[in-house]
This record gives C-alpha cells, structure tokens and sequence, in this order.
C-alpha cells in the first residue's frame, strides 16, 4: 500500500456561490496548491526542482467529480497520491472528505506530462523525481481510494 | 451531432503562469463563463432561472483533455455540445480552439445536475430547461 498525502482546505467567501457552495473552478486550486505543499512536504518546492530537473509539467488531463456539494468554511480533508506513473507521465488522484468521516465530497486527478525546460518536448520522469515519488506510487486501500484510482484516467473513459 | 453553441473567451494576463502559458485552473473558469452564456440564450439570465425555478445547477462531473497550451491574449473560440438530456442532469461536450490556428487547446465533458435551493437536494431539471436543452440536442 503507498502512501498518501494529506492536508487541509477551508473554502473562504471568494470560493463560494451565492449559495455558500464552493466554486467548482476552485477546486483546481485547490489541486494545484495540494501538490505545491506535498512537494514542499518532501522536502522539494517545486518551482526549485522545476529548475534543477530543467523541466515543466503541463497538466494534460484534469478532472473531478463533486459527489456532494462543499460548504462555506467547511474544513476539507485533501488527500493526494500517484495514482500511476508512466514513462513520461504522472497522474496524481486526490480525495476529499469531512476531518474524520470516510464521506466522500470529491474525487479528482491531474495527468501531467513531463516536458523539458527548453524545448517544451516529452520527457523521461527523470529518476530524482521517480526516486521522491516511488513511496506514494500506488494508491492506498478502501473503496473510494480504488475508485477514484479506477476513475483516475479521464481518456479511458471518455473513449469509452 | 446537435447545434453547438458557440463564444469567444481572450486570455487575460492573470491567467498565466510562470510558463507564460494559460493556467489549466483557468479553463474550468472558462467553461463557467460558457454555460452561463449559453444559459442566457435559452432561459434568460442563470442567477434569474435559478431563482425563478428554484433550481442551482451543479456541476458534478468536470473532465478536461489539454491538447496545447494558450497563450495571453489569445482569442479561444469555445464550442458546447448538449450532449444528454436526462430527468435530474444533463451532460454536454466543450472544445476549445485557438482562432488565429485554428487548432484544437482543450476538450472534454461537463455534467451538471439539478438541485433544489435553498436545501440542495436532488431534483428533477425544470421542464422549460430539459425542452430547450433538448432542442439543442436534436437540431
């Protein structure tokens, strides 16, 4: 079983509607600002190792589902994993929940291709990043886990 | 295939990143925009039809496919597809396309369904909505 990442979010009154429900763009800030600490968490910020790897990672499939509406300054549990590494991607899966409930509110991924910092051409996963991931590869036990590990590859089912 | 709807979005500077290219936080930002759009041509403004119906429309299911990136001040031609009509949800289709290439940015599917306000609880789409939103679909 990998491990997985966890953090929090409290939507602010800039995320939510006139309902007091959160924006669903937001979200992907929230995504975005999940990884920003997970890589600062590993000890790696990753605008630093953007530049000592000498690379980019364009987001090339994002996605996420909202199984319940989210609440003003409700505290958000945000737990992030590799759900799959290829040879030139990463798919991050993510899942967000209440502090203590196995309620599911939303399950989320980022697919993202690894492209050199020059030419903006596919790349390897170089190895130091491989190295920082390895331990978070492969997505923790439980249903919603599995599902959102299963559910984690928009092409698949978009093709379908 | 039904009718698609179609606008215009220019990147703004505030939705660059580092990279000079568009933020792919932006693009679900875009697709609001959109729909709210494409709202306003079939049942006047959404915040006047969610009142008047009692209705939010919530967006379950996003999925985006990135093809290339944008960049600031490009003119994004964006399409919508209706793509399913159903009693509680409807599903469309959206592509974005660079006007000056003519190449395809982004693509993907959104779902949104109907709850009722203020207690947010499942409800089926008003009938109004699901007869225009089904014209789309057939034309």
């Amino acid at each position: 079983m990998g491990q997985i990442f966890k953090t929090q979010f409290r939507p602010g009154w800039g995320d939510v509607d006139e309902d007091r429900v959160l924006h669903s763009a937001v979200m992907w800030r929230y995504f975005k600002e999940t990884e920003a600490r997970f890589y600062r968490s590993l000890g790696a910020p990753r605008g630093d190792l953007l530049r000592n790897l000498d690379i980019w990672m364009p987001r090339v499939e994002t996605a996420c589902r909202f199984v319940e509406p989210i609440r003003y300054d409700q505290l958000l549990d945000m737990e992030m994993a590799v759900g799959d590494m290829s040879d030139k991607t990463i798919t991050y899966i993510y899942r967000v929940r209440p502090p203590d409930s196995d309620t599911c509110l939303a399950l989320g991924c980022l697919r993202i291709l690894i492209v050199s910092g020059s030419g903006f051409r596919p790349i390897a996963v170089p190895q130091r990043l491989r190295d920082l991931l390895a331990p978070y590869v492969e997505p923790p036990d439980g249903a919603e886990a599995h599902e959102a590990q299963s559910w984690a590859s928009p092409s698949r089912q978009s093709s379908g | 295939m039904g009718k698609s709807f179609e606008t215009v979005i220019r990147v703004a500077s505030l939705d660059i990143d580092p990279a000079g290219l568009v933020y792919f936080g932006a693009y679900p930002n875009y697709l609001v925009r959109a729909e709210d759009e494409l709202l306003s041509t079939l049942v006047a403004s959404r915040s006047h039809f969610e009142e008047e119906f009692g209705v939010k429309l919530f967006r379950k299911e996003v999925r985006i496919t990135h093809d290339r990136a944008a960049r600031f001040g490009d003119h994004l031609g964006v399409s919508l597809w209706i793509r399913d009509v159903c009693e509680y949800s409807v599903t469309y289709s959206f592509r974005f396309v660079s006007q000056a290439t003519g190449e395809s940015i982004a693509g993907g599917s959104v779902t949104l369904v109907a709850l009722s306000r203020p207690d947010l609880e499942r409800m089926p789409l008003p009938r109004l909505l699901r007869r225009r939103l089904r014209d789309l679909c057939l034309v």
